[in-house]
């Protein structure tokens, strides 16, 4: 019996490959609700079809758990393999990619993040309003500095992570979330919301 | 999230009857990567070799009879250039397509890959080159040929030059302080020579030798010559077919 909270991904693996479905499960366990969040951020899809891209996602992990190199991180890999499949989805099914936001933990935080608590001195109705305009701004960003600020901001991967996910260099990555923070300022100030952001955002 | 998902995901393998892929379709695919690389590399490598030979076989003390530029315009191989830039997309190509290899940016994997290629093929071109030069020449044909095509057109374009004091090819006949030479484009000319014409490099001025000569054309068929080069020069593998 694997004790799924205390065994290294690479062990899981391994254990996967000589056959113990028990291992593939820990991994299911361990990363669907982390992925299918993801998922959802990248993708404003009916539930199904996101669940179906997750169920795609692990097929593909299962298929591919030969070409993992243990030297490096899992959790990378699992969501290269996550983030490629969304994006085989955008392009086979021809969309842009619009964004979700969802009232889950990381989104909230995130979004509590931007704004500056001192100046939002409004009421929770107009919070949800300057929410979904952030929304907006965010989706009518260029693919990869929505990716990469997703990513750093709301998945909190660091910057190796992140070029590990989206197969760039790390210099690459931060230049992606430079050039997004600054067009998604530009976007606020035209929206009219730069004065409730925080100084980090704004 | 649905809590049955799990069971959705192994009903999907089972039912399909998925099975995770060999590893050995990942290690070959990982040996076809470095193979593309090393060839690559390798290609350009000889390559830039190739090219360095055109290069240091040029006479550069000619430039003041020829002109500089036309000097440079004898060095440019099109084709040469060409597979230059095609070995080095196939590199880059590759080498992004390795495991790590998109950690490294564009320009970094540019740079690396021209500093290698360039400090590779001078290594190359001054310990294996001539050999494996002399090997091509001999088991291939095409490779003989483009090789003595471009090294005799430099050749000519500096070379067959007599109003400019210049002349190349073969002594047919060899007289006391003279000798007959057919140039490159077959005329025959009667070289005179004194104890002031020097001779630059291994040279014996017999019937049937290659050379070069430095003097003044006196008329229509007479050239009086006031230095002797030997054709290889620095061609020093070349073995030209008369």
């Amino acid at each position: 019996m694997i004790d799924c909270h205390q065994t290294p991904d690479s062990e899981i693996v391994q254990k996967i490959l000589s056959w113990d479905k028990e291992g593939f499960l820990c991994i299911v366990e361990h990363y669907q609700d982390v992925l299918f969040r993801y998922i959802s951020r990248l993708a404003d899809i009916p539930y199904e079809e996101r669940e179906n891209l997750l169920q795609e996602v692990f097929v593909k992990v299962y298929q591919n758990l030969n070409a993992y190199n243990e030297k490096y991180s899992f959790s990378s890999w699992i969501y290269r393999i996550t983030h490629n499949t969304v994006i085989d989805f955008y392009r086979k099914s021809k969309q842009k990619m619009t964004l979700s936001f969802e009232e889950d933990e990381e989104t909230v935080s995130f979004l509590n993040q931007i704004f500056d608590e001192e100046k939002l001195t409004t009421t929770l109705l107009e919070k949800k309003e300057l929410q979904k305009l952030v929304k907006k701004i965010l989706t009518e960003l260029k693919e990869e500095y929505k990716t990469a600020l997703i990513l750093k901001f709301i998945e909190e991967k660091n910057y190796e992570e992140i070029s590990d996910i989206l197969r760039i260099p790390e210099g690459t990555v931060a230049t992606y979330i430079n050039r997004g923070k600054k067009e998604f300022k530009e976007k606020a100030e035209q929206s009219g919301i730069q004065y409730y952001l925080n100084e980090t955002y704004g | 999230m649905d809590k049955n998902f799990w069971k959705k995901v192994l009903d999907t393998i089972e039912k399909e009857k998925i099975l995770p892929i060999s590893k050995k379709i990942f290690v070959l695919q990982n040996l076809g990567v470095w193979s593309g690389i090393i060839l690559s590399l390798l290609v350009g490598v000889i390559i830039l070799s190739i090219f360095y030979s055109f290069w240091e076989g040029v006479d550069w003390d000619m430039w003041r009879y020829i002109g500089m530029w036309k000097m440079m315009v004898s060095l440019y191989h099109p084709w040469l250039f060409l597979l230059i830039i095609v070995c080095l997309l196939w590199w880059i190509f590759f080498f992004s397509r390795t495991e790590r290899g998109y950690k490294i940016s564009s320009k970094n994997m540019f740079l690396s890959i021209v500093l290698l290629v360039f400090f590779s093929s001078l290594l190359f071109f001054h310990f294996f080159f001539w050999g494996v030069n002399m090997y091509a020449e001999r088991h291939f044909g095409w490779y003989s040929t483009y090789m003595h095509q471009n090294t005799q057109q430099e050749m000519y374009t500096i070379w067959q030059n007599p109003e400019k004091g210049l002349l190349i090819w073969e002594i047919v006949w060899t007289q006391e302080k003279s000798i007959t030479l057919k140039d490159s484009t077959g005329k025959e000319w009667e070289i005179l020579y004194d104890q002031t014409t020097t001779v630059k490099g291994k040279l014996s001025l017999t019937s049937g030798e290659t050379i070069k000569i430095i003097g003044k054309q006196i008329s229509d068929s007479q050239f009086q010559a006031s230095e002797f080069r030997p054709l290889m020069g620095k061609w020093r593998w070349y073995n030209f077919q008369k």
